[in-house]
Parts: C-alpha cells; structure tokens; sequence
C-alpha cells in the first residue's frame, strides 16, 4: 500500500481554507494611476516546468554531476545551450525566446517561486495563483485581487477579467468578474436556424432587470456581442507572426486578438499543461520548449508595438529535482524559472541569487533552493506596469523586499 | 415494461461510459458547445426515460458560507410559485409532471413525509444497476488500494453520484447527500482520495444523510479519506499536525465564527495525535497508541484529564456534537441551501432548536425546515447550481437518452466546474448566486437548453417534442402550454409578451401555425423557458 510516500511531507495548515474574514476593500482604493497600466497576461505552465533545463547554469559543474543523462551540453557543444550571459544558457530549441531577450525585452528569473514547501501540485498552484503561503482570506487570486483595487480601461467591458480555458484560473478570481473563454470559436449563442436571431432576441428580453442575474445575462450578451463584431474568426497575425498549431498557441493567439479587438481586456489568465516530466523527459521536453518559446515569440511579434503597453509573465508551481531520477525524468522540486517579457521589461538579463548546487546548498538535500520568491516578481510587476496597487492587499501575508528592477 | 426500458437507458449509458472513460482519459475537456453540435451522423441508439413506476423526486441544496457573498443577492420580481411547485425545486433535482402529480394528490405534508421516510422508497432497481457496472462501489478499502487503475474508483463513484441524482426515486436523499458530501468535502483527486472517497461517501455520509449529525461526524473522523484529506494520519506527539482539528471546529461543526481559539486548535489537535493509517486493517484506519499524546488537554475550557487515548478525540467529537454553535452553524447552512442564501434568523433559530431538542437528528431539522412558514412562504431564490441546472433540464423534458448522453453531463459540468468531490478545499463548493453568477455560467447554460431543446444536441439528448405540446398549434397554446409544463408557474406579463411575440413571428398570437412551425417555435419556446430567469432558480 502506498499511503505515506508523499504525505508525510506536507506541512501542517496546507489544506485549510478558510471563508471570508472580513470585510473586502472596496473600489475606493483604486491605485489606478491613469493610462500607464500595461495589459498583463499570466501563463502558468502547469506541472512544475524544469527550470534546470530550461536555463541550463552551465557554469556549475554540479549541474553536470547532479543530471549525468539529463544535463544540457555548454554553450559551443552540439546541441549546447544558447548562452544568455557567460553562465547560463537557454535549451537550445528555444532560439525564438532566445531572440527576444537579446533584443532586451524578455527576462529571466532563476531559482525563482514559492517558499512554501509543498511538493503537491494542487497545493503549491493553489498558494501560487492566490498568491499567499497561508490559506487566509477569500478564494481569490493575486491578479483578481489586483483588478479589485483598478478602474476600467473600458467602461462596461465584460472582458476586463479574461482565462482561456473552461473554467475561470483562480489567478483571476476576485470581485471584477471573470470571462471563461476555451475558444473564441464556440463563445456565441448556439440555435438552429432559422430561429437563431429571434431567440437570441427574445432571450435577451427575458433579462430585463438590474438583479445580479440579469446584470450577468446583459454582460454575457455584450460578450458575445463584442466578440462578434470583432470577428475574431478572421483573424490573421500581423508582422508574420506564426503560431504554432497548438492548444496553448490558439489561445495566446486568442488573447492578442481581443487585445486588438480592444474590447477593455485588462488582464488574461492562460495555461500550458503538461511539464510533469517524472520519466522520458529527454523526449518530451524539447518539444514542449520549443512550442512554448514559438508560442511566446510569435506573440510578441503579432502584437509588435502594442507590447509598449503588455506585460506577458510566467509562472509555475515549483521547479524539478536538482538530480535526475532513474526514469530518465525528474522528480518534483522546489526553485524554478519565471519570465517576463515586453518592452517595459529590463530584458536581455538572467536575474538570480544563485544558491548553488552543492548538497547542503539544496533545499532538503533534493532541490534548488528558492532564493527569489515570485511575490517579488509579480509585486514589481503590479508596481510598475500596473499602474501602483496596495501590495499588501494583494500579497497580504508578504512584507515585500527591494524591486530587482525586472520592470521598468 | 417502463421500467424494463429504464433499466436498459441507465445500463446503456453506463455501459457506454465505463468504455470511453476508463483510467479517466479525456477528463480535460471541456464542452464546446459549436463542437458537440457538429456530431453528425446517426446518434447511438435512443431510449426512452420513462418516469419511476411510484412518485419520488427530492431535494434541491444548498451553498455555503463561502468568500464570495457580498449579499448582492437576487432580487427577480417573478410572480411566486405555487407551494408545492417550490417544494419540489427545492428538494429535488428537478421533476417530471408525473410526479408533481403525484404530489399534489398526496399533499405538501404527506409529500415531505414521503421524501423524508427515504427507506420506504424503493431504489433497489436503480441500485442493482449501479452495484453491477460500478464494481469499486462496493469494494472496502484495502481492495481499492488493489486496484490497478485508481481511476476507475474515481470515475465509478462520480457515474454513480450523477446517476443517482437524476435517476432516484429518493431525491430529497440524494440532495442530502450532496448536501453532506459539501459539507465533509474531500478533494477527489488529493493523491489516495481518488479511491478513499468511495468508502467515504458509502459508509460515512450515506448512511446518515437523514439520520443523525453525531453518528456521521464519528464516522468521518475516522473516515481513511478525512484522515488523510486533512492530514491527520501524519498528526503525532512527536509532531503535532493541526489541519484536521482546526477544520473540524471550523468546518465540520463549530463554524468559522465559532467560540474557539488558536490553544483550542492546538489542543484539539493533541486529542487526535494517533489516528491515523495502517494497512492492517479493511477500512485502513486505526488508533496507534504510540503516536498519541498522553499528556492532559483542555478543549473549549473542558479539561481531557492525562492517560486516555482514542477516547480523547471522541470527548472532543461528543463536546463539538452537543455545542450549542454546532446547531446554529449547521442550521444556517441547512437553511442557505434550502431557504435562501440570506435566510430569515428566526427558521435558523428554529432548525438549530431542533438539532439541540433531538441531540442532531438532520430528518427533524428537514421535516422542521420544510413544514416551517419561512420555507412556504418563501419568495426568495437560489440560483441552480450547475448541477441542479443540468439535471432539472433532464428530468423536466424527460427527453430520450442516447448511448452518449453521459458523456455530456461530464463535459457540462467539467466546464462549468461542478463535478461531484471537484472542490479542492475541504469548505466545499459555494452554495451561492454570487459565485455561480460570476464564473460564465449563463452562456453555458443557455447553450445546453437550446441545444436540448432545438436538437442540436440531438447526438446526446433528444426532447419529446410532442408530448410537451401536447397538440398546441396556436403561439398562444405553444406558450401557455410549455409554460405550464416546463415551470408550472405563471409568467409575469412582461416575460409572456415575449415570448408571445417570438412565437407569432409578427403575426396573431391566435394563428394555426402549420405543423412544421409550431414545433420549431415550441422548440424554441422550450429553450427560452430553460434559458429564462425562471429556470436558472430553484
């Protein structure tokens, strides 16, 4: 029976989530600063992605002896790294992201994420996305919590709050609500013809009201409505943009369309799944990395200037093992890799307190330590291109250090 | 032979569900509704729901305390449901006219006393079906862990759940049911969960759904999903883990508001040191003296006196079972569910001197709430829960289920994000219209009626079209009608001009519309009663 493996790491508090104690802050606060708020796009890259890999310190031989079958060649060797400052390189299929940070508008951020030790990935995406290491306070998310204390881009839009997928990300809870969306293709009123325009009319006629519930019948309406008329199905990319042909590239791709379409998104909330890398990871991962930095980079390209006004980060729940396991894979770990990208961005820079890779140097004798908490990152972030906010209602039980200056 | 046919639409879809769902593959996605109306081609074969042989249908529940309230409740103006309409939308997962008919010849009274006696109603037949498809039902603990895909556990009770749900005869049981399973939430997917859940809803909730809040509350703690869930198997001398006793005065009795403190938390969690997980044992559970502490607690200012050991947790179990914030704390939840989510002080007052009265025995408190003034003249609304919406679709068309319908109800509720033991946090899913409201829900929803009701979603579900007309022709005989049939409530003005006026096209409400016509307006007038304000509460 397999009852203890995992378990008996968890700390205790870890599952208590605890309703509402006290009252919300209301729109009052609003740190808006005016028009210098970026659109910001979260990416979570569910499954805890291999920082190790994905910024190779090629400069610690460590890393070498730790990953004997895993390790990425240095810088020069076939298939090395693609050096990003003398130490630490990216995985070599990632040129596209690699481009962008030498234009010095994508970040990096090592031995970055949570100082909660948890190795589940429920509860560390759980802390992550509300942005807390206690489960205090409402089920919210930093970024909903941030858009509470905002005023719209956009009066009435109804895609203030936007998370590709099914279900809104917890990210983006919080009391601005929130627009699920999987596919722009499938966000629409569905009825055989001929009737479809005589219901859709008479649907909207049976809400007339200003309850919640007619309110949210009348938002979704104009939801459908803007979309619509941006007829997003017609889209091409501009500059050449590629996207690769994937679930996560279509709904980046999506995100850029409505940001053109300008129907007042402030803030999106996308997933990559898939970086649980427990075996084969030699052959999963190279592929994934490439689609995830073409992905990005046709991003950046498709919005062009408009990224003088977005700011894309990433996050992930925790990094993988220091060493390889014996599958070909790596276990679950503890510090990883965040990017920021966009032209407010201080890019073309690896910023890191690196903690080394010596045994007593790992976090539990297993992992690379966390030596940047992604709070710091992510206040920054809230700080300079979203337009100021009160960190400490949006990070409520972190005392925020000094910015690293990822943000301009 | 109605129920013969029955019996072979549950058999079918459940057949059809364990071959496209074994291990869990393809749970991901989600409902497009654009996609799933370009199945095309012959659907898999149709059967007939025919109605349950006696009258039955239950419950409908509850929301909870959760972060989201901020109390800008519904405040619809809608003329009131007659009383016993509202009973059944409450304390049922929808109903067939079948059974409205049933109740109205028995009564308000005699239909709650009915719902309530559950074991006097017969679900043997429904029981049967779901023990021989759904074999990890049945199976204790240490066979689950046997088990070469933990997936299957965890598919089969989710089947299991929805199926009773729509197919119970015993729907005020089932809505118990639901209601308890919110109220000891365990995450589904929490590591062993995935197989632990099945005895826990099994022997721990099922059984005392309607019975008593002492017995369920002792079976949960030793529940091997709880214990693990919140961590209490790791919960020793040597290191002291206060997930479980912080969540059982906060969650499961006291209430968040509840007189305890942090010492209390503490000392709670002393109580339960050593109750934890072994292998030695069917159900997985066990007390093991060297993990507990020995030593004196005070719990709630109640002194544990040195030297007792599994006993120790059960005095705190009894002292949390009997506290009067216990009765009030679970009296307003009852009430949240069933009431409003801003129920009327004085029918928690009195659910919550019931609990007191009869040392928790819930089938008091429920024939109290449900005879009670508060709940009969109540006008206000709950806001259907995704899953209270879906199956009030299905069993108030009481259309014909294809092979495929199954697969549906999963996608519908993975993408509205309600599927059965889905919350990750042991406070459960929210039982309120703020939170429902604010997660894209409608869109959903009125692609799911439309598509039930037009037949775009004829691949899984196709309405009797027909038989709810029942040989209406004229717009004004298709709207009063389907009105009736589908809410059994009047319209207010306003709303019937409406939809008077989408089913005369511009021309007389009077006129005979040709037959192809007035069905596709029927059908239309359908989805817009399923869309409407009206069907969106319960």
């Amino acid at each position: 029976m397999k009852i203890t493996r995992r378990k008996f790491l968890k700390v205790s508090g870890l599952a208590a989530a605890v309703p509402l104690a006290g009252p919300r802050i209301s729109l009052a606060f609003s740190g808006n600063k005016g028009s210098d708020r970026d659109i910001l796009i979260s990416v979570y890259q569910r499954g805890a992605a291999d920082g190790l890999n994905i910024i190779v310190p090629y400069f610690d031989g460590r890393y070498y002896d730790l990953r004997p079958t895993l390790a990425v060649d240095p810088p020069g060797a076939p298939n090395g790294a693609l050096d990003l400052d003398g130490s630490y390189g990216m995985h070599p299929t990632m040129t596209a992201l690699r481009d962008i940070y030498d234009a010095g508008d994508l970040a990096v951020v090592h031995a970055a994420g949570s100082p909660h030790p948890s190795h589940s990935h429920f509860d560390a995406q759980d802390f992550m996305e509300r942005g807390i290491l206690e489960k205090i306070g409402a089920y919210t998310g930093w970024l909903g919590r941030y858009m509470e204390l905002t005023s719209p881009f956009k009066a009435d839009s109804p895609f203030r709050v936007l998370g590709m997928g099914t279900s809104v990300q917890i990210t983006i809870r919080g009391n601005v609500a929130a627009i699920a969306m999987y596919d722009i293709d499938g966000f629409d009123l569905y009825a055989q013809e001929p009737e479809a325009n005589a219901i859709r009319t008479a649907l909207q006629a049976l809400y007339p009201g200003d309850d919640l519930l007619d309110v949210s019948a009348q938002q979704t309406f104009a939801a459908v409505d803007l979309l619509a008329a941006a007829n997003p199905l017609q889209y091409a990319p501009d500059n050449g943009a590629q996207y690769p042909e994937t679930e996560f590239s279509r709904q980046l791709m999506q995100i850029g369309q409505m940001i053109k379409a300008d129907v007042g998104l402030e803030v999106a909330a996308i997933d990559f799944n898939g970086w649980d890398h427990h075996d084969g990871e030699l052959g999963i991962l190279p592929s994934m990395l490439q689609e995830f930095s073409n992905a990005l980079a046709a991003f950046n390209q498709d919005m062009g200037d408009r990224m003088n006004n977005i700011t894309l980060t990433t996050t992930t729940e925790f990094g993988r093992r220091a060493y390889e396991n014996g599958s070909v894979g790596t276990d679950h770990g503890h510090g990883g890799v965040m990017f920021a990208m966009g032209k407010n961005v201080n890019g073309g820079q690896v910023y890191v307190d690196w903690p080394g890779l010596q045994q007593q140097q790992l976090y539990e004798q297993g992992d690379l330590d966390v030596t940047t908490d992604f709070r710091l990152v992510l206040g920054e972030l809230l700080d300079k291109r979203g337009g100021g906010t009160d960190l400490n209602y949006v990070f409520p039980d972190y005392q925020m250090p000094s910015f690293l200056g990822i943000f301009s | 032979m109605a129920t013969m046919t029955r019996r072979r639409m549950m058999e079918s879809g459940l057949a059809a569900l364990v071959s496209s769902m074994s291990a869990g593959a393809g749970l991901a996605q989600g409902m497009n509704p654009a996609r799933l109306r370009e199945r095309s081609g012959t659907p898999p074969t149709a059967r007939v729901l025919r109605q349950p042989g006696k009258p039955g249908f239950e419950i409908g529940h509850i929301p909870m305390p959760a972060g989201f309230i901020d109390n800008a409740a519904l405040k619809l103006n809608l003329p009131p449901a007659p009383e016993i309409v509202q009973l059944l939308n409450r304390i049922s997962y929808g109903f067939l006219q079948e059974e409205l008919d049933a109740a109205e010849a028995m009564g308000y009274e005699a239909w709650v006393e009915y719902q309530l006696n559950y074991e006097d109603i017969d679900a043997s037949e429904l029981e049967d079906i779901l023990n021989e498809f759904l074999p990890t039902l049945t199976m204790s603990n240490a066979e689950l862990f046997e088990l070469e895909d933990f997936g299957q556990a965890y598919i089969e009770l989710k089947a299991a759940t929805l199926f009773r749900q729509i197919f119970s005869p015993r729907q005020l049981f089932e809505r118990m049911v639901e209601f308890w399973g919110d109220h000891f939430n365990i995450y589904h997917q929490d590591d062993v969960t995935q197989i632990l859940k099945t005895s826990d809803d099994r022997d721990v909730i099922r059984p005392n759904a309607l019975g008593s809040f002492r017995d369920m509350l002792f079976a949960s703690a030793s529940s091997a999903a709880m214990v693990y869930y919140l961590d209490n198997f790791s919960n020793t001398v040597f290191g002291p883990q206060e997930n479980y006793g912080r969540e059982l005065m906060e969650l499961h009795t006291l209430g968040v508001d509840g007189p305890y403190t942090e010492e209390d938390v503490i000392e709670v969690a002393r109580a339960f040191t050593g109750w934890t997980l072994t292998d030695e044992t069917d159900d997985l559970f066990t007390f093991y003296a060297p993990f507990h502490d020995f030593e004196e607690k005070v719990v709630l200012g109640q002194v544990i006196p040195a030297g007792g050991g599994i006993e120790d947790g059960e005095f705190v179990l009894d002292l949390l079972a009997d506290h009067e914030s216990t009765a009030n704390y679970l009296a307003k939840k009852l009430c949240i569910r069933f009431v409003a989510d801003d129920p009327p002080q004085s029918i928690i007052d009195k659910i919550a001197q019931e609990y007191l009265d009869t040392g928790g025995d819930i089938r008091e408190m429920m024939r109290t709430l449900l005879l009670s003034g508060e709940f009969r003249n109540n006008d206000a609304l709950k806001f259907k829960r995704p899953t209270d919406y879906l199956m009030s679709v299905i069993r108030t068309l009481n259309p014909n289920l294809t092979d495929a319908y199954f697969r549906l109800i999963f996608d519908f509720l993975i993408t509205l994000g309600h599927l059965p033991f889905q919350w990750p946090t042991p406070d459960g899913y929210p039982d309120d219209a703020v939170y429902w409201t604010s997660t894209n829900a409608l869109l959903n929803r009125w692609n799911f009626a439309i598509g039930a009701a037009d037949g775009g979603l004829d691949y899984f579900i196709q309405v009797r079209i027909f038989e709810l007309m029942d040989g209406a022709r004229r717009p004004i005989e298709i709207v009063d009608t389907l009105a009736e049939r589908i809410l059994h409530r009047d319209l207010a003005a306003d709303d019937r001009a409406v939809l008077l006026e989408y089913a005369s096209d511009g021309g007389s409400p009077n006129q005979w519309l040709p037959l192809a016509e007035a069905v596709r307006k029927a059908r239309g007038v359908v989805a817009l009663l399923l869309s409407s304000r009206y069907f969106q509460n319960r």
